[in-house]
């Protein structure tokens, strides 16, 4: 961006700040400005035109240099875009494609596009057909995800949702997409863990980080996933499927209902705006499977007390293709990751998947609901049946085999096979207390040994249906041992 | 009404001046009135003590008075000029002159001393900005004769 003399000669139009509120500022002048205009302040800060008054303009501040009354400003005559490239990969910038610190860090940028851009129409989309691994067994097998699907991702605090979606992180870059992650105004130890883990799993070279901290002026925070998002349209647009994440709108709706109230709209349901299920709403649209291209879209929202029907929640519940619920009294339980697959809705990812795991997702449902309905059977002390004690058996079984580690991630295939060998009663006679480490064993052999790869790979490849699957792998057991 | 005070007034500093004196009478007003008149004269311009004293001859209401004139001094419009060096009165006198022909009404002038256009003036009015400074004229040379002037150094060497 050129200096504020610049912008000055060559407009020909000046304001001067009246009045700063917090994040705006109320500039008289300007005579032929338009709304959603940046204008540049003659201390560098920039702004973003909110509204036209009738004898001020509207300016949300989006730096963190201090504005004064009395100074002037220049319109630039643009709307706010920020430049692109590939070289933005492996980076850490601000909503304005800056480094932190605040220098450049697209030296060449190949284009330049809006912050807020329109979503593609329906003509440019697809259907989702591919499936999208997180490597997190519960998700991948209970509520699978498409390649262009927008997934909301909620729960409490600290109940592990940054970790699944670190877990999810790590699984697509090794599949080739890239990742942008949006911390939307993140306090700085939250940031650097993301970042820490980013650099250590070497995924950072493959991916984006858009970052804002808690100190940063709430215009600035408000632009953070609007910005991932228009890095996220320009790799799609080279052919890449995307990953984006939003950690979490619930944080960006509050600051958007700050700098909405700031600037004396009428306040709705909880004091947020009339117009934020539509901002977010429009957000999410960029988002989706098409021609080029996908958009994965991860949202976040935090809940309080394991309640999802608050007003943002229930909104964002509302424009994704699904949610996975945190669940708080799981994490107490110890079970992790803690997501209730009861509670955890995916709309159009199931339709992505192969036969063999829609068949497996309903045996597993149905299986884990009766579990459900046994355990509760079983307080009232009742006796148990042979067959009451194998399922109540299987069920310890497949509770460890969806327990997962912390940032493990665990390929969707060898989670089908061992799932598959569990149901033909493999594991049924080792100790609960060795189930973890014998299926660790399984999960390493997968990784390492490339003639198992291959042989599970076919394997589920040649099964069309769970039934199928489970009785070949009971048949070949001798042959091909999991031992 | 007012046109014979608003005449003196040509910068928003005397705006500002003005402003501060009616605020001194209008306190004073309501105390004593001998306190107004040790106002008028050792506080106020002699001009505007004179127009107020008028006012009280002629018995008319000083709230309403008053309340018009801050009203007339707040509507006038504004130019604002950068200048290198500090203006003399004339030279306010004859710019103020000027701009009021100019615009065909009456309009203030206010003034923002800046060495480093080294001349000239910059002018904003109701939000539109004119750079006549010396130091555009230069930068506008310099980047015009550039090459140039470069040629011209090397060829000297």
């Amino acid at each position: 961006m050129k200096n504020y003399k610049y912008y000055l000669d060559k407009t020909g139009e000046i304001g001067y700040v009246k009045r700063v509120v917090h994040s705006i500022a109320y500039v008289e002048g300007l005579p032929n400005a338009v709304s959603k205009e940046v204008v540049l302040f003659e201390c560098g800060a920039q702004g973003l035109i909110l509204s036209l008054l009738d004898n001020f303009i509207e300016v949300l501040l989006i730096s963190s240099v201090p504005v004064k009354v009395g100074e002037s400003v220049a319109r630039t005559g643009e709307q706010l875009t920020v430049p692109l490239s590939e070289e933005l990969l492996g980076s850490i910038v601000s909503p304005l494609v800056l480094s932190l610190s605040g220098e450049e860090i697209v030296a060449k940028p190949k284009e330049k596009r809006p912050v807020d851009n329109e979503p593609i129409s329906i003509l440019g989309r697809t259907e989702i057909k591919l499936p999208f691994e997180t490597g997190v067994k519960i998700v991948d097998l209970m509520v699978p995800l498409g390649k262009g699907q927008r997934e909301l991702v909620i729960g409490d605090r600290k109940t592990g949702k940054t970790l699944f979606l670190m877990q999810a992180m790590l699984s697509q870059s090794r599949l080739n997409t890239i990742c942008v992650y949006s911390a939307i105004g993140k306090r700085q130890q939250e940031l650097e863990s993301v970042i820490d883990f980013m650099e250590e799993n070497k995924i950072l070279s493959s991916s984006v980080v858009v970052a804002t901290g808690s100190a940063d002026p709430a215009g600035l925070i408000y632009l953070t996933p609007y910005t991932a998002m228009t890095i996220a349209e320009y790799f799609r647009d080279l052919g890449r499927d995307v990953l984006i994440i939003m950690d979490d709108l619930t944080a960006h709706a509050s600051y958007y209902r700050e700098i909405s109230l700031l600037a004396r709209r009428f306040p709705g349901r909880s004091s947020y705006p009339g117009d934020i299920f539509y901002m977010h709403a429009k957000l999410l649209e960029r988002a989706g499977c098409f021609e080029n291209g996908t958009i994965t879209a991860l949202p976040v929202a935090e809940s309080a007390m394991g309640d999802l029907t608050g007003y943002i929640q229930s909104n964002l519940m509302a424009m994704t293709d699904g949610h996975i619920f945190f669940d708080i009294d799981r994490y107490n339980r110890g079970i992790r990751p803690a997501i209730n697959p009861f509670l955890s809705v995916t709309r159009v990812g199931m339709a992505a998947q192969s036969p063999l795991v829609r068949d497996l997702n309903r045996h597993l449902s149905s299986f884990l609901v009766h579990m459900e309905e046994v355990r509760e059977f079983m307080h009232f002390g009742a006796e148990v049946s042979d067959s009451l004690k194998s399922t109540l058996n299987l069920g310890i079984r497949v509770d460890e085999f969806l327990h997962q580690e912390q940032l493990s991630i665990v390929p969707v295939n060898i989670a089908i096979f061992l799932l598959g060998a569990i149901w033909g009663g493999f594991a049924k006679d080792i100790d609960k207390d060795k189930l973890r480490t014998e299926y660790d064993r399984i999960f390493q052999k997968y990784s390492n040994v490339t003639q198992f790869r291959q042989f599970v790979d076919s394997l589920i490849l040649g099964s069309p249906s769970f039934n199928d699957l489970v009785q070949k792998i009971s048949k070949q057991e001798g042959a091909f041992s999991l031992q | 009404m007012y046109s014979n005070i608003l005449d003196t007034v040509k910068t928003s500093s005397d705006r500002e001046e003005l402003l501060s004196e009616i605020n001194q009478i209008k306190t004073a007003f309501y105390e004593s009135a001998k306190n107004l008149e040790d106002v008028l004269k050792s506080k106020v311009r002699s001009f505007f003590a004179e127009a107020i004293r008028q006012q009280i001859q002629e018995g008319a209401d000083l709230e309403k008075y008053f309340s018009g004139l801050v009203k007339a001094l707040n509507g006038l419009d504004e130019v604002k000029l950068e200048v290198a060096l500090e203006l003399t009165y004339e030279e306010i006198e004859a710019i103020s002159n000027w701009i009021n022909k100019s615009t065909g009404g009456k309009t203030l002038i206010s003034f923002d001393v800046k060495p480093n256009i080294l001349g000239g003036a910059t002018v904003s009015f109701k939000g539109k900005y004119f750079d006549g400074s010396l130091l555009k004229i230069l930068d506008k040379t310099l980047e015009e004769s550039r090459d140039a002037l470069i040629k011209q150094i090397y060829l000297q060497k």
